[in-house]
């Protein structure tokens, strides 16, 4: 009788309760991430296989030309992704909300299914789209214009380009989703005592509809930083492989994968991903705390 | 409370994402096939990268059981992407947990396999085939005192010449003897057709690796150092730009010997010649049959006349994984699949691939088999260009940094040298590259 009416306080309390639902999700982090990242760290002071720790010997590779161009890489995607990533799908998702749209779901299916899409199938459309031969689709659009066949996917310029167009056609859709999720929770009463007070759409949008918004946006920041990051199936099925010619599309990742898995230089693997690690929370600390989310005074 | 579960959610959100970043695209497709199983018959499983030769090592199995009834075996050979495949049985190996009995690694990974010393050697199971096979191409899998590995074909490099391109310039490609010559009538094709002679990759290394290889040279030293800075690299690279310069070799559209573009170029008459070795037939069989008795094979061009030096290049080196139980097996079932006659019989007939064993390239029932696809396609005959190169042939040294440097020169250095830093000095640029390489 006293068991169960233990167990019964357990399953009812309601300090415990939350724990319990988020039990399943501790568990298989600490297995799945914790457990990786303290082994992570103890091999990147350590040559693997053999397993003999080599003290800082791994983060020498800090100072190689191909790491650091995989880190310029990496951020230089990370930044424009994110400037392009973060106002277009708002104003579409603004747009798609508006009572004037018309085939609102069929646009929202439309933007949303290239999220479904397998990178494996697209990386081998995209491909081919921006091969260089004078028949491959790019070409012939760009020929529309008068502009020659390009090596589109040999030169940075055009790599950049290649990517972001795959990185826009991807994950446009899913940003706009957060964002109409966002907009739709926006009380309808402050349009109207907006539109009360004579506020044009414009004003609307930019007084109610933006600043409501800023928690979205914020989400949305954080994981376009982490995805800019962590951007690597793009590139290797842009490029058929972890090889881009020059290293035009090698990113972090790129260099960790390289290292740790096709040279089996895990020791050098572990050291690329500490350091990666550390860049990612450094980014995200600081963000968070430039808007207010880590830091904020207690208010309940 | 509240802020502690919001930082550990954050910081776990960050973690997720960068690892998912690596798992994006874990569904390789992998595919399975067996031999016909035999009660009693030892369990084998087997990993290749390549799914063509998955029917090669059933029917191998089979043709084993038949042999040797006293030790059947049951061999369940599975194939997936190759870059992931052959990573995963990296990571397997480097683990010592779930690698399977043998499997295939290509040679730009075997490197990786051969430092790790996850393999084992099988000298004993190939000195009964020693005399009869041009051994240099099972050496090469070795570290010098074992040998770990053998090769589906002997992999000699030739070059390929489009003779409808060759005749309108009026040039007998037996005429072509040195590379000069080579460049030479690469200009008067270039005159009379406006097409290039050549083509030179920039994501791989066929052409400079077989003009280095005739050099004598390798890249890496004999400690396994990586060793691409030296004067005959050097000089490969100036040969290629020269050639580059006056518009008689291009770069290889799409980069590479194994990119749709550059199939679609080759096939459309695109270009005059290219020097791969001769299990490229598969790839002209396969894809570029408008070329079906157009193309004529000769032996590569040489530095200097009189030069007798041929030398072999690609391959899969297939190997026995420690770990397994049935080791002695797995070494002479391997032994007689790669190097027996059956086996190379079935190469040559199925895949295209040049024989290893000597006997074969006097064999009329293979060298002027009517039926063969690949006698068909070409208007000359490759057994004579393997007879007369002989059993002394210079194979890569893919020992020590070898998958690291290899790593290096088809990401950057021919990259650099043929289209971004053309002006740079090649020695300079040489060095430089040979920097970044991690070992």
């Amino acid at each position: 009788m006293q068991k169960k009416r233990v167990r019964k306080s357990f399953i009812y309390s309601k300090k415990v309760a939350p724990y319990v639902f988020i039990l399943p999700f501790l568990i298989t982090f600490a297995v799945f991430y914790v457990y990786c990242i303290i082994s992570m760290v103890g091999m990147s002071f350590q040559n693997v296989p053999a397993h003999a720790w080599v003290g800082l010997k791994n983060y020498k590779i800090v100072k190689n030309a191909v790491f650091i161009k995989s880190l310029r890489n990496s951020i230089f995607y990370t930044i424009v992704s994110c400037a392009l990533m973060i106002p277009i799908p708002l104003v579409l998702a603004a747009l798609l909300n508006s009572q004037e749209m018309r085939a609102k779901t069929t646009f929202r299916s439309i933007l949303f299914i290239p999220a479904l899409t397998s990178v494996v199938v697209a990386g081998v459309v995209f491909r081919l789209m921006f091969g260089e031969l004078p028949g491959s689709f790019m070409n012939k659009f760009i020929n529309i214009f008068g502009a020659g066949p390009l090596v589109w996917l040999r030169t940075p310029g055009t790599v950049w380009l290649a990517l972001f167009f795959i990185c826009m056609w991807r994950w446009t859709g899913v940003n706009m989703m957060y964002y109409l999720a966002g907009i739709q929770q926006i009380p309808s009463d402050l349009y109207e005592s907006a539109e009360v007070d004579g506020a044009s759409r414009w004003q609307q949008f930019f007084y109610v509809t933006l600043p409501l918004l800023k928690p979205t946006a914020i989400y949305v920041l954080t994981i376009s930083i982490f995805g800019g990051m962590a951007m690597f199936s793009e590139s290797y099925m842009l490029f058929n492989g972890n090889k881009s010619p020059n290293n035009v599309g090698t990113t972090l990742v790129g260099f960790l994968y390289r290292m740790g898995l096709e040279q089996n230089q895990l020791g050098i693997g572990s050291a690329v991903g500490v350091i990666f690690l550390l860049i990612v929370i450094g980014i995200n600390l600081v963000q968070l705390t430039m808007n207010g989310t880590i830091g904020k005074k207690k208010e309940d | 409370m509240k802020k502690l579960m919001s930082g550990i959610l954050v910081s776990a959100m960050a973690v997720s994402t960068v690892l998912g970043g690596m798992t994006a695209f874990a569904d390789d497709g992998s595919t399975q096939g067996t031999n016909t199983f035999v009660d009693g018959g030892t369990d084998i499983q087997f990993w290749t990268f390549q799914e063509l030769h998955v029917p090669f090592w059933t029917s191998m199995a089979d043709e084993w059981n038949k042999q040797n009834p006293d030790r059947p075996i049951n061999m369940t050979v599975t194939t997936g992407e190759s870059h992931a495949l052959q990573e995963k049985l990296l990571t397997a190996c480097a683990a010592g947990e779930g690698t399977p009995d043998m499997a295939d690694i290509e040679i730009g990974y075997y490197g990786s396999f051969l430092n790790g010393q996850y393999l084992i050697p099988i000298d004993d199971a190939v000195e009964p085939y020693k005399d009869d096979i041009v051994y240099s191409r099972v050496a090469m899998y070795g570290d010098g005192e074992h040998v770990y590995g053998a090769d589906f074909h002997l992999g000699a490099t030739v070059t390929y010449y489009n003779m409808d391109i060759m005749n309108e310039a009026g040039i007998d490609p037996a005429t072509i003897n040195t590379w000069d010559d080579f460049h030479e009538a690469g200009k008067t094709v270039l005159e009379k057709t406006g097409k290039p002679m050549a083509t030179v990759e920039v994501s791989d290394l066929f052409l400079p690796q077989a003009m280095l290889l005739e050099k004598g040279v390798q890249y890496v030293d004999a400690d396994g150092n990586p060793n691409i800075a030296t004067q005959e690299h050097a000089d490969v690279i100036n040969f290629i730009r020269e050639m580059l310069a006056d518009g008689t070799i291009q770069i290889t559209p799409g980069g590479g010997f194994h990119t749709e573009e550059w199939y679609g170029f080759m096939n459309g008459g695109g270009c005059a010649s290219i020097t791969i070795p001769l299990w490229y037939m598969g790839r002209f069989t396969d894809y570029m049959t408008d070329l079906k008795g157009k193309m004529a094979i000769y032996p590569m061009p040489v530095w200097n006349d009189g030069d007798v030096h041929e030398v072999l290049q690609g391959g899969t080196g297939t190997s026995v994984i420690k770990g397994t139980e049935n080791e002695q097996l797995c070494k002479d079932f391997l032994a007689f699949a790669k190097l027996s006659k059956e086996g190379c019989t079935y190469e040559w007939k199925e895949l295209g691939f040049d024989p290893i064993r000597t006997e074969l390239w006097d064999d009329p029932a293979i060298t002027e088999d009517p039926d063969n696809k690949f006698l068909q396609f070409f208007t000359t005959n490759p057994f004579d260009i393997l007879k007369a190169n002989g059993t002394d042939l210079t194979a890569p040294d893919i020992s020590g940094s070898y998958s690291a440097t290899y790593s290096v020169l088809v990401s950057t250095t021919y990259a650099n040298a043929f289209e971004n830093s053309v002006d740079e000095d090649a020695m300079e640029l040489l060095q430089n590259e040979q920097d970044t390489i991690v070992y």
